[in-house]
């Protein structure tokens, strides 16, 4: 029994081995060299292939002689070869014209790049890979042409920046137009996510693309597609740790410099000197190392400081590191097989910030899972979670008015007191004890999808979203304390006088502590996002040439957000604070916010293509938003695309070794904004206040009236015009498309006309402005490889645009404000003749223009400002359009000419990539709306608003000054405490276009061939830099560290900073 | 590890070169001397210039001095309190010589004529300079001279006063006006005379 079982197994076992055939072969790549490493597998049999080796040969098990073997390399055509009874094959692999393949993520689904018709750009992750970068959004500055993202705060650790895809989008009061953001489909926060997570980016740029998303996405969109798991097994270490060096910090001058500086503003202002003979005897006996120390006592309470003390400090060296330390971590897992696939990844950011005495810290755990279960061949689903954690934690001190305080503290103060305690002006106490802020988010997404094909070619797709995020806040401010020359503790003051004020619209709370004063905040932020969609579609071909995609649609979001914020003054422990029990607290402040939206969509679309030659997209969208009222609330919005690629048409088949690929595409759509910055705008609120009356001793609560508000308040309408061109040329070696584009958005909401005094009230405000932006894109790509070891890339991309008011109602016609036919980004000032070289050349000057409407004691080194009407007096009129005086458009703040090239080569194991980003034309004046910022010039216009670095002392000055002659070409008229020589003028308007070397990376990357490659699939190490080159004639600051919304004028904010890092890539 | 080791040496010279930033400097010209040249004075009435003829110049150097204050200390350096327990101020005074040579020029007398139907006369005195330049007030209690624009200026200027008419023969006040450089490198006194309606030149 036992033999014939035996011999049943042989049996057995010789059929199931002559049942499976050995191939052999040779993998070759088009240049003739053998390709090492390509993947070779049976088809249907994915899991179980075989790589080539060193010289390119292969040996595979297949089910047997007829089978069909698949051969794939990366950046060549993958191929297909059928055995037919053969056991050895050399395969010939050819170039892979990856244009014609590419495929874009469109709204709800992918579309090949040739049949695409709308203005889309999908990027992959190699522009986010190995860059120091903190966020996504820093990465993709510069990536996609019209996709335009700004910084104009500095570096600060977990700072937004501004993102808007070709141009503002509106003016209209209260409204957004920020472009949406979907990542894997649901409304995301693009600079929470972990950049390592991210597949590819796609930017739906025209109306016609971003269609179908209808009134959330009238101004784009960002799709972002993030990384999922594939066929066998991987496990991913990424990490780097990063030098952070701030550029272009202001240097401060001198003591010495400073006090000869000061006693010139206020001597050429009609003052007197400052700083006498001995003040500045001793300040240079202080820097010469005779005095040991710089201050001593004013009084009892009180030690010298500002002009009274003598020490040498420059408070930007004394507050900024050199250098800081970052680190990031990012692990992944991920693999699958046809049934399962998964992918999950950890990511821990540790950020620092650059400033001394602070312990500023932003900090970022991001884990995230998918996997995707296909039951069968009908039905697929998809489980994606994230939790992503950020923490920025920082002193309640470093704000903007930190900042604004930084650059004024004289360079006469000192930093240590005879005792060795700071000086109380240093600040240093309170940047270190004086409280911190936690501002933390929590995000946890949820996603599942469900993918029914019950026939080839129809999908049916169920998405369900969740996005859960809570803030918990936290401000802090502890009264600080300094030992008094008579040995008492004294508070110290925090930079201003104190305030506690509620923001209506927010709840937030603006606080500046008093004296002493004990201030603890505590906030909870939560929002709740769910959203639905449900949509299908169906692809159909009729004779091989009418190819018809249909897809219909629904879509449900509801957002809901509650902010609680407490604080109070009454806190006993500051080392524990916790709020006190009391009823009817003095010092306590309370808000709540409430607020919610939904909307409803309906969409559908139909692609229609002959023959991949002439394509038509039509899209309509239908939405309900809970924002207008009942009987606008519903708006249909329809947009139509076109597009002809002329390069698949029997007259170019001679063309086609040059030209392989030509597009032309126009488009046109009208789409509704929704996205106001109320979730309540047809309604008027009543908003508590603190009255002016008292009773009781007790300020009394009153409710003012609401203003009057039109009920027929109703979307904004952006309508949408584009043409573009795609090209190919040399097999898609040279590769670009270029868009023109109009924009025009309609029913912008803006003032009405004024009423007459008897109404009693303002007048409502209603639909009737517009806004027009044109602009246009260009891209140029150029791919190609030399012999086997060596292949490069050049690409760039340059686009712009103009945004024009082409409708408003002003009631006041002021400059200042939005007026008919204002040019969006418009810098009004003063042209200036020059600078008087002489009392007497200028007393001739003002003999024929006056310029007592703008400062008085005029004189020799003075500014003397153009007279552009035919008043002799030099003044701003009324400000208004009609009446504007002297005052003309000097420049225009809108970034134009953005661009950016990249070079990438990659010869053997060593990779390089060299990354420029820019902006070609940018006005900017560092003002406050009035003046220049004393940042900028020195003084800004009051005494108190003193800023004195290395860059002022390019100013007029006589012979004789102990700070040397400046009269033949100074930038800068006479320093003066008054206003005289820092009005806005064209002669001190900014050039902020700068060129940056964005990002340095160079790798190297393990051989395959070496011994460790048999227990790391890859190993790379990087050297990579941000911001490592910057070029920009703008005066002492970064132009992208200006600030220009700052409470305090522009040129204060966090630095901009270079970083370096080393990094390291594992995947085993 | 060769390519590993020249990776390396080039990330850190990339490192290196951008982490130089040029430090701005002070553009003054600390070669150029303060100049101040009494060009002209001028009648506005009669259009009449007067001759500014140098009658003597010295060249000297400045000697600055000022106050030094500090607290009353025995020999270890503790403050000295008085009897109410409170620190004692000392002032001493310290003397330097200034770096710049100095040029003093002294004019001739210019007597100023009244005339019978001009009340009130108004001068220009014109400079031409490079530098900041003062006209401190007279020392002098002279009621018939009276400047009437800025004391201080920059530049070209003029400096301009009137004179009053005088009834008698020929005042007894003389008027030194001084004007100098604010780095006083340069100072000139010019000595104004007046004479009266009743003056017949002898």
């Amino acid at each position: 029994m036992k033999r014939y079982i035996i011999a049943l197994f042989s049996m057995l076992a010789a059929l199931v081995t002559m049942a499976q055939v050995t191939v052999t072969g040779t993998v070759y790549e088009p240049t003739g060299d053998t390709a090492i490493g390509a993947s070779v597998y049976e088809k249907g049999k994915d899991g179980k292939g075989v790589v080539t080796d060193i010289d390119g040969n292969f040996t595979l098990k297949v089910s047997s002689d007829k089978a069909t073997i698949i051969v794939s390399y990366i950046g060549l055509e993958t191929q297909e070869i059928a055995l037919d009874g053969r056991n050895h094959v050399d395969v010939h692999l050819k170039e892979a014209p990856n244009v014609l393949n590419e495929v874009v993520v469109v709204g709800y689904g992918t579309q090949k790049k040739i049949n695409a018709t709308g203005a889309v750009k999908t990027i992959d992750n190699e522009v986010l890979e190995s860059r120091p970068i903190s966020n996504a959004v820093q990465g993709l500055q510069g990536a996609v042409a019209g996709l335009n993202i700004t910084n104009d705060a500095g570096g600060a650790p977990g700072a937004e920046m501004n993102i808007n895809i070709r141009g503002i989008g509106s003016i209209g009061d209260g409204s957004d137009s920020n472009p949406l953001v979907l990542i894997d489909g649901m409304e995301g926060d693009l600079s929470t996510i972990n950049p390592n997570d991210i597949e590819s980016i796609s930017v739906l740029k025209d109306g016609a693309s971003a269609a179908i998303y209808g009134s959330r996405a009238p101004f784009g969109v960002i799709l972002v597609t993030t990384k999922s798991g594939e066929m066998g097994t991987r496990v991913n270490y990424t990490g780097n740790v990063r030098f952070q060096q701030p550029i272009n910090v202001p240097k401060m001058v001198d003591s010495y410099t400073m006090a000869l500086m000061v006693n010139d503003a206020w001597t050429n202002a009609g003052g007197g000197a400052q700083f006498g003979k001995a003040a500045l005897e001793r300040l240079l006996a202080y820097q010469r190392g005779e005095l040991p120390y710089a201050t001593e006592a004013q009084s009892d309470l009180q030690w010298k400081g500002t002009y009274a003390s003598w020490g040498n400090t420059d408070w930007y060296s004394e507050y900024i590191k050199k250098v800081a330390v970052s680190q990031e971590h990012n692990a992944t897992v991920s693999g699958g097989n046809q049934k399962t696939k998964y992918y999950f990844s950890g990511n821990y950011l540790d950020q620092a910030g650059i400033f001394r005495h602070a312990d500023e810290k932003y900090k970022r755990l991001a884990l995230s899972g998918r996997v995707n279960v296909k039951f069968n061949d009908y039905v697929q689903f998809t489980w994606t979670s994230r939790i992503i954690a950020t923490e920025n934690n920082k002193p309640s001190l470093l704000n903007n008015l930190f900042f604004h305080n930084l650059g004024r503290r004289y360079a006469t103060e000192p930093v240590y007191l005879p005792n060795g305690e700071y000086h109380p002006n240093s600040l240093i106490q309170p940047m270190e004890e004086g409280g911190r802020v936690k501002d933390k988010t929590q995000q946890f997404y949820n996603q599942a999808n469900l993918v029914i094909e019950p026939i080839k070619d129809w999908q049916i797709h169920a998405e369900l979203n969740s996005r859960i995020e809570h803030n918990p806040y936290t401000r802090q401010f502890n009264p600080v304390y300094v030992t008094a020359p008579d040995g008492s503790r004294q508070p110290i003051s925090f930079g201003d006088t104190g305030r506690h004020k509620i923001d209506n619209n927010n709840g937030t709370f603006n606080v500046q502590p008093e004296l002493e004063e004990a201030y603890y905040e505590k906030a909870n932020r939560s929002i709740n996002f769910f959203s639905t969609n449900f949509y299908t579609d169906y692809k159909l071909t009729f004779n091989d040439k009418h190819n018809f995609k249909f897809m219909v649609g629904m879509q449900t979001e509801r957002y809901h957000r509650n902010y609680d914020r407490v604080a109070s003054t009454n806190i006993v422990l500051p080392d524990r604070p916790f709020f006190p029990s009391e009823i009817g607290g003095e010092s306590t402040m309370i808000s709540e916010v409430n607020e919610e939206w939904s909307t409803v969509g309906v969409f559908g679309r139909v692609n229609y293509n002959f023959d991949d030659r002439y394509m038509l997209e039509v899209n309509m969208r239908g939405d309900g938003a809970s924002r207008f009222p009942k009987n606008q609330r519903w708006g249909y919005f329809p947009a139509v695309s076109i597009g002809w690629n002329i390069a698949q048409e029997k007259f170019w088949e001679s063309l086609t070794t040059v030209c392989n690929y030509l597009k032309l595409r126009g488009s046109y759509s009208e789409l509704g904004n929704q996205n106001t910055t109320s979730f309540y705008p047809y309604y008027e609120k009543m908003a508590t206040n603190a009255g002016q009356v008292v009773i009781g001793g007790q300020q009394v609560t009153i409710l003012p009236a609401y203003t009057p508000f039109s009920s027929s308040l109703t979307w904004e309408k952006i309508e949408n015009v584009g043409a573009g061109i795609d090209f190919g040329f040399l097999n898609s070696r040279l590769t670009g498309a270029f868009d023109w584009y109009q924009r025009t958005t309609k029913d912008m909401v803006g003032p009405a006309l004024s009423l007459p005094g008897v109404f009693g009230a303002k007048a409502p405000k209603t639909n009737n402005a517009e806004l027009r932006t044109r602009g246009w894109e260009f891209e140029l790509a150029w791919r190609d490889r030399i012999g086997k070891d060596f292949s490069y890339s050049i690409s760039g991309s340059i686009s712009d645009y103009k945004s024009v008011v082409t409708k408003y109602q002003s009631s006041d016609n002021k400059i200042t404000g939005w007026y008919q036919g204002k040019n969006y980004g418009e810098i009004w000032g003063y042209e200036v003749v020059g600078i008087a070289k002489s009392d007497r050349e200028m007393a001739q000057y003002l003999a024929q223009h006056s310029q007592t409407a703008i400062g008085s004691k005029w004189g020799g080194g003075d500014l003397m400002y153009k007279n552009q009407d035919n008043d002799p007096a030099i003044n701003k009129g009324a400000q208004t359009v009609d009446d504007h005086g002297d005052l003309v458009v000097i420049g225009n703040t809108t970034p134009r000419y953005a661009y950016s090239f990249t070079l990438e080569a990659k010869w053997k194991f060593i990779d390089f990539r060299a990354y420029f980003q820019g902006i070609g034309k940018r006005d900017y004046f560092i003002g406050d709306g009035n003046t220049c910022t004393a940042t900028f010039a020195g003084y800004g216009g009051r005494p108190w608003q003193t800023t004195l670095f290395y860059d002022h002392l390019d100013y007029f000055r006589y012979a004789g000054s102990e700070l040397g002659a400046n009269y033949e070409d100074p930038y800068f008229g006479r320093l003066r405490t008054d206003g005289n020589n820092v009005q806005y003028c064209d002669r001190f308007l900014q050039d902020a276009s700068y060129l940056r070397l964005k990002n340095l990376t160079i790798g190297f990357s393990l051989p395959e061939t070496t011994k460790i490659s048999r227990y790391v699939q890859k190993a790379r190490l990087y050297f990579s830099a941000e911001n490592l080159f910057t070029h920009s004639k703008i005066k002492t600051f970064d132009p992208e560290a200006l600030d220009s919304n700052g409470d305090w004028g522009a040129g204060k904010c966090y630095p901009q900073y270079r970083t370096f890092s080393i990094g390291l890539e594992l995947t085993f | 590890m060769k390519q590993l080791f020249y990776l390396s040496a080039l990330g850190l010279a990339m490192a290196a070169i951008a982490s130089c930033d040029n430090d701005p400097t002070n553009p003054g010209d600390f070669n150029v001397k303060s100049e101040l040249e009494i060009a002209q004075l001028r009648s506005r009435v009669t259009g009449e210039s007067y001759p500014l003829t140098v009658a003597r110049s010295i060249d000297s150097t400045y000697r600055y001095s000022y106050n030094v204050y500090d607290t009353l200390k025995d020999a270890s350096g503790e403050a000295i309190l008085d009897k109410d327990g409170k620190l004692q101020i000392t002032t001493t005074v310290d003397y330097y010589f200034s770096h710049i040579t100095a040029k003093y020029v002294e004019f001739e007398r210019i007597t100023l004529p009244s005339y019978v139907d001009v009340e009130l006369d108004t001068f220009d005195l014109e400079v031409n300079s490079n530098a900041k330049w003062l006209a401190p007030k007279i020392k002098e209690d002279v009621n018939w001279y009276n400047v009437i624009s800025t004391t201080t200026g920059g530049g070209d200027g003029t400096l301009s006063f009137t004179i009053k008419q005088f009834s008698g023969t020929t005042s007894k006040n003389i008027v030194n006006q001084i004007m100098l450089t604010a780095d006083s490198a340069l100072m000139y006194r010019i000595q104004l005379g007046h004479t009266g309606l009743k003056y017949t030149g002898e």
